[in-house]
């Protein structure tokens, strides 16, 4: 890839999301470019047990906003933490939040962007591994026009 | 009489603990019929599962055989929202038919209207993705059945959030009119009023986004200058209500200040809509308190039967009426480009 590029990079605040933001930032910093970092609210993101972030900080859950216009503003108020990993990187970069599912929020940001690529984390807790629902990365791979790189997040220790 | 199509017996989508969408959400609509006190109205009717003709006009083939898959292997987490289990096929594809099986039952003369309390609900589904809690839309099956028999389909959806699936499936469709209100900003993120249909319909797909905390004057007035219009132009042979109780002021999904008097008088504007009886079929889609449930189902189904049962005054004097008027303006300004 020559020139400029636009990366769109989902984040939810975990650790797949971050390893994915310092991905697209290395890209962006070699490239030039521009990373653009979107957070989905879903129906449930503003339930006290089953909010996103993804990786379930227990003080904000235990902070849960009582409704869903709160929860927005406390996502908005957030993804400045989030987002460090570009801010580190030092490339340009834009974070916002988003209604909707995650595919279809990282799809529609890619298209105001008119982004080059779409980058997302691999946590594989979502879904069914193998069959077509389940994963936003699956569904980002039959709905894009664009190229979606899928970017592994640490790396656990195997279960004993 | 009242047509009702429901059968929580044989409700096996188990969304998991915690999960707002619950089958406890079925017997706290049902409760609405003894609340409202038109048990003695309602002609119980039992749903059929959808064929897969059926539901070929609304979702891609390749959709379903992925859902249905899905379900079998075991099923698991579509999105953070959306869950299925083995049981949710079966149970996905009676709520799928059970809209159609009320139009027969209406066609049939079995009542004036019809309400289908079946889950999961549907309006969020487009053709080709779960999300949103719904897997197969319901509302979307069924308007294309009748328009497959060569009817016009008015959709009047007044869930609290906005139909992106079904919107999107009758995009170029001229022959279904999707009418949406809804809060603004909220998931899905679609709806915006310069969302207005595709050019195979345009004029076809109104939104009237409202703000958080918006009353029932609010939709009232969304009703009178954006729908009663549009309807009269579009002279519907059928209206279908996406039915949603989530914008009661108690519903933890959302932040709207409804009540259930304001649902009475949605169902009863939107039932004066049809061109006559035995052409107006609620069904049910999201609605997360099950006593406002409960009281807002009621409310409805007597204003619909023409009896009263408010429980809770009709709410006023909420923010909106400015979004109301930008987005009838927005229809206007769309209408004369055309």
């Amino acid at each position: 890839m020559k020139g400029p590029v636009t990366v769109v990079v989902g984040t939810d605040g975990s650790a797949a999301a971050a390893c994915a933001m310092r991905w697209s930032a290395d890209l962006v910093q070699a490239t030039g470019g521009e990373v653009v970092a979107v957070h989905a609210l879903g129906l449930l993101s503003h339930m006290p047990t089953n909010g996103s972030p993804a990786n379930g900080e227990g003080d904000r859950r235990a902070a849960a906003p009582h409704t869903a216009a709160e929860h927005r503003t406390q996502i908005e108020a957030q993804l400045h933490r989030w987002c460090v990993p570009l801010q580190a990187s030092g490339v340009a970069h834009r974070c916002f939040v988003s209604d909707g599912s995650p595919v279809l929020a990282l799809l529609q940001a890619a298209t105001d962007a008119a982004a080059d690529l779409i980058v997302v984390g691999r946590r594989g807790s979502g879904g069914f591994p193998g069959l077509l629902l389940g994963s936003t990365s699956h569904e980002l791979t039959a709905h894009a026009h664009l190229p979606v790189v899928v970017v592994p997040g640490p790396v656990e220790p195997p279960a004993r | 009489m009242l047509v009702v199509v429901s059968a929580p017996d044989l409700d096996d989508h188990r969304t998991g603990a915690g999960h707002p969408e619950q089958p406890a959400r079925m017997p706290a609509a049902l409760g609405g019929i003894d609340a409202a006190g038109v048990r003695d109205a309602v002609v119980t009717v039992a749903p059929r599962p959808a064929t897969e003709a059926e539901l070929a006009r609304a979702h891609r083939s390749t959709y379903v055989d992925a859902l249905r898959s899905f379900c079998h292997a075991g099923g698991g987490a579509i999105d953070p929202d959306t869950v299925a289990v083995p049981g949710s096929w079966d149970t996905a594809l009676l709520a799928a038919g059970a809209p159609i099986v009320a139009t027969e039952a209406l066609r049939r003369g079995d009542g004036d209207a019809a309400f289908v309390a079946m889950r999961p609900p549907g309006h969020h589904a487009t053709e080709d993705q779960a999300m949103g809690f719904c897997l197969i839309n319901n509302v979307a099956v069924a308007a294309a059945s009748l328009v497959a028999g060569g009817e016009r389909v008015l959709i009047v959806d007044w869930d609290v959030h906005h139909g992106n699936g079904t919107q999107a499936i009758f995009w170029n469709e001229p022959n279904v009119l999707y009418v949406s209100t809804h809060q603004w900003p909220l998931f899905p993120g679609t709806g915006r009023a310069t969302e207005t249909g595709g050019p195979g319909a345009p004029g076809t797909t109104l939104n009237v986004p409202v703000p958080p905390g918006a009353t029932g004057d609010v939709l009232l007035q969304a009703y009178d200058e954006v729908l009663v219009p549009a309807v009269e132009r579009f002279a519907p042979d059928w209206v279908l209500v996406s039915a949603g109780f989530d914008g009661h002021r108690r519903d933890p999904l959302a932040d709207l200040s409804l009540t259930a008097g304001d649902f009475a008088d949605l169902a009863a504007r939107v039932h004066a809509l049809a061109p006559g009886p035995g052409r107006t079929v609620l069904v049910l889609e999201g609605g997360y308190d099950e006593e406002a449930l409960r009281l807002s189902v009621g409310a409805s189904l007597a204003a619909v039967l023409g009896t009263s049962f408010r429980p809770e005054q009709a709410s006023s004097g909420g923010p909106g009426s400015s979004a109301v008027t930008a987005a009838r303006q927005a229809h206007e300004d769309s209408a004369a480009a055309r």
